[in-house]
């Protein structure tokens, strides 16, 4: 060993030690900054899709603030295509996952996964993951390719959707945990998380036909997830919602929750590249008080790991 | 008489062969009947299923029609299969109809059944075979003359199967949903209805009926079908007479007449002590149980055939009736190309199903058994009525207004016995065009009710539909046809009624496109994820 590659060695070791003193700093900055108060939205980067949780979460209180002991939780990812999460148009099971267990350690005491998908939805339960997250977890995953599960309600407040045909898992779960991707969608521009609603009703083409925009909002108006986690590690930037082209997708690993479904769609559109204000439906949203679309007044939690 | 030794060593050797034939013979029906009644999966079958699948699989590969029409495609297993089961039954006789034929152990379960009701009575089957060399005759002309659909009418695998499809299937599945789900699920449990796809009220009631019909007709007399229609039964008991291997009862017969009673074939004639070599279908069951040891099956000499020398053939005579056939087979061909040129197929513009390559082998081939019916996982394939004319009547087409060709699926593909529909790989299905999506512009909702729309685009697979702006804020679909497969989701999904903005025009020959998924086709607003990545913290 001459001296030159000594040198480097220590070198290399102390940038080491000091990243590592940095970032327990950081984490002691994060603690500190928990105890001056909840934040309404987190925004966490530079992680697998479980870490990014587990700091997201925590930042905005623990699964506790949203979810009380003994009551029954519906997960929504999206699962509308037959493809895995890399393919950017379905959520990445990972985050299921995660907030399964999450749901568990706060007590519910039956915690529903569903998605009406746009094909055959048991094949995109296989392909996406989903099936083996809930044989795991426990989790139940509830078939949705069958009328019979839907039942006609009304939506107080709505302008278009005056009522639709819901999933009965969707009008019996106490607490509904919104988990949508992030992705390109060619009519509303992006789909994120009000978008992601559109899976819990049986007929979504009267949408298309009835002022889409309005509808989409509409719907979220029926019944306010108690949490919204936007899953933005694969990002399908083109020909979405369906995608399938590996080239279109920008690994983004990115997450963004909040309990307001309108500011976690403003920001996840900013990530996204486009101009929230440009979205109809995220403004209609907020015209009809669904949400904030002002980040600047919120308590914003941004997390780099 | 050259034949397996008498008594204990002999009937036990029979009870062998008729325990052979029965072991056969049910797992025949049953594998080919729940492999029927089974729907396709768009997920890959778990392992008991694969057995099901495959079996079953090879199972109505042999079944004669299919395998025919299979080897005139040129296909090289089916060939193979025609040369086996040939040789079988020059060798033995109509072995195929006791052990192969699905159609034919579901008689031989009616008859069984009708057993209580018959009693003593003596079924002897007698009178001409002239109606059925006839139909006989004319099955092989129309499938000669690319008729396969008629022959479908008759054969009894085809029968078989569009019976479980159509009739069977949508009973058994009604059931399930409506008595069977209810009981098994629970608070925890979901289990969703399975899509009734092959439900057709009218298919049903016909089918029911001629069901019943011919269960009721073999229980009470036997395997009249076989062997009064059934051209098959016709063509093979033509060469039973040949066969050197035959049943024949010997002098020491005391004329019990149990082996008249229990003969499904109604061949016996215990008075005269003869066996119609041509109606016996081998079922052994009169070697098996004769008490005295004087039915037999084995090599006949002709010095020995006392009883039997009115029935049996000699070369000339055979050859005789061979010519005589030869000519019928003609006229065969020549009748229904003549019916052909007088009802030409209503060209409906309904696609064939994928893997059928091309309109006319397709049609030629397809005996519309009604098995990719049943495996189709969206339920688009239905039968026609009378969209292909008569001659593709209850072919299979696909129906956009039942659902679409999904894009992962090849299922039908797979199934098919007869090599009608070739066997697809996914990559080859997922570029098989079928037809080309047409859109109308005047009946898109977007211009009738200046509206955004754009579930077409939603869906479509390769992205040969995309949308293009309309006016100042709305957008309109544009079909690509160089990367458009026909596969109808635009259509199924179109919201517009009653008439959808878009249609598929079906190819007749079915072609490869270019793989390649479209770029960059409706841009999304800025440009993504750039401001995101350029810094480390983020946009907001």
């Amino acid at each position: 060993m001459n001296r030159r590659t000594f040198l480097k060695i220590v070198g290399a070791g102390a940038a080491l030690w000091t990243g590592n003193v940095f970032s327990r700093f950081s984490k002691a900055g994060e603690a500190i900054a928990q105890t001056r108060g909840p934040y309404q939205l987190a925004a966490v980067k530079n992680g697998s899709p479980e870490k990014m949780f587990d700091a997201g979460i925590k930042a905005l209180g623990g699964m506790n603030s949203f979810i009380k002991k003994g009551q029954i939780v519906l997960v929504k990812p999206n699962c509308s295509q037959p493809m895995g999460s890399e393919y950017g148009s379905n959520t990445n099971p990972l985050v299921v996952k995660r907030i399964i267990e999450h749901a568990k350690d706060a007590g519910a005491s039956k915690i529903y996964v569903f998605d009406h998908s746009l094909g055959d939805t048991d094949f995109c339960y296989e392909q996406s993951g989903l099936k083996d997250v809930c044989k795991k977890t426990g989790a139940i995953l509830v078939p949705a390719d069958d009328q019979k599960y839907y039942h006609k309600k009304k939506i107080p407040g709505a302008k278009s959707l005056v009522e639709s045909e819901f999933h009965e898992v969707f009008l019996e779960a106490d607490a509904v945990i919104n988990v949508p991707v992030l992705k390109h969608h060619f009519a509303t521009q992006v789909s994120i998380a009000i978008k992601n609603l559109m899976g819990v009703v049986w007929d979504r083409y009267w949408f298309h036909s009835n002022n889409l925009d309005q509808c989409i909002a509409d719907l979220a108006l029926f019944k306010k997830p108690v949490l919204n986690v936007v899953d933005a590690y694969y990002m399908l930037t083109e020909n979405g919602p369906r995608g399938g082209d590996l080239s279109s997708v920008k690994t983004m690993k990115t997450q963004i929750l909040s309990k307001d479904i309108v500011a976690v769609d403003t920001a996840a559109t900013k990530v996204f590249g486009a101009n929230p204000s440009e979205v109809a439906y995220i403004k209609i949203a907020e015209k009809m008080k669904l949400g904030s679309m002002d980040l600047d007044k919120m308590m914003i939690s941004r997390i780099v790991l | 008489m050259s034949t397996i030794p008498r008594k204990d060593k002999g009937s036990r050797i029979y009870k062998t062969l008729r325990m052979t034939r029965i072991i056969i013979g049910t797992a025949v029906c049953a594998f080919i009947g729940v492999r029927l009644i089974l729907s396709g999966t768009l997920y890959s079958y778990s392992s008991e299923r694969d057995v099901i699948e495959s079996v079953g699989g090879a199972l109505s590969q042999i079944q004669l029609v299919p395998a025919l029409l299979s080897a005139s495609a040129g296909i090289t297993i089916s060939i193979v299969i025609v040369i086996v089961l040939a040789v079988i039954s020059i060798m033995f006789g109509r072995v195929y109809c006791a052990a192969l034929c699905p159609l034919g152990v579901v008689q031989d379960i009616a008859f069984r059944i009708g057993f209580v009701y018959r009693k003593r009575k003596l079924l002897s089957m007698r009178g001409k075979r002239i109606i059925w060399y006839t139909i006989c005759v004319l099955s092989i002309g129309s499938g000669l003359a690319g008729f396969a659909s008629i022959v479908g009418w008759i054969d009894p695998y085809t029968l078989f199967g569009k019976g479980i499809v159509y009739t069977v299937r949508p009973a058994l599945i009604s059931i399930y949903n409506t008595c069977i789900i209810p009981l098994i699920q629970t608070d925890s449990v979901y289990i969703q209805n399975i899509r009734n796809s092959t439900f057709y009220l009218p298919y049903l009631i016909i089918g029911a009926g001629l069901f019943t019909g011919l269960f009721i007709i073999t229980a009470l007399k036997g395997r009249i079908w076989c062997n009064y229609i059934c051209p098959v039964g016709a063509g093979l008991g033509l060469i039973s007479k040949i066969a050197p291997f035959k049943m024949k009862i010997s002098n020491s017969c005391i004329s019990c007449g149990l082996c008249e009673r229990k003969c499904r074939g109604g061949c016996i004639h215990i008075k005269d002590k003869v066996i119609d070599d041509d109606r016996c279908v081998r079922c052994f069951d009169c070697v098996a149980d004769c008490p005295s040891g004087s039915v037999n099956f084995g090599i006949m000499r002709k010095s020995e055939s006392s009883g039997n020398q009115k029935n049996s053939v000699t070369r000339k005579d055979f050859l005789r009736k061979g010519l005589l056939s030869g000519t019928a087979v003609g006229a065969g061909v020549l009748l229904p190309n003549v019916v052909r040129g007088a009802m030409r197929p209503i060209s409906g513009n309904y696609p064939f199903p994928p893997g059928g390559m091309d309109e006319t082998r397709f049609s030629k081939l397809c005996t519309s058994c009604g098995l990719c019916a049943a495996k189709c996982t969206s339920g688009v394939i239905r039968p026609a009525l009378f969209e292909k004319g008569l001659s593709g009547f209850m072919q299979p087409l696909l129906d956009f207004e039942k659902g679409f060709c999904v894009y992962e699926c090849a299922r039908c593909s797979e199934v098919c016995p007869s090599g009608a529909l070739r066997k697809l790989t996914h990559a080859e299905k997922r570029t098989l065009s079928i037809g080309h999506a047409v859109f109308e512009k005047k009946k898109c909702i977007v211009v009738k009710d200046n509206t955004s729309c754009g579930a077409c685009a939603e869906v479509c697979p390769t992205h040969a539909l995309t949308m293009i702006p309309y006016g100042k804020k709305l957008m309109i679909p544009i079909v690509d046809t160089s990367i458009c497969i026909g596969c109808g989701a635009c259509v199924f999904q179109c919201p517009s009624r009653p008439d959808r903005a878009l249609l598929v025009n079906k190819l007749e020959t079915q072609v490869p496109i270019e793989r390649k998924i479209r770029k960059g086709s409706s841009a999304p607003m800025g440009k993504p994820g750039k401001k995101a990545e350029a810094k480390e913290d983020f946009p907001f």
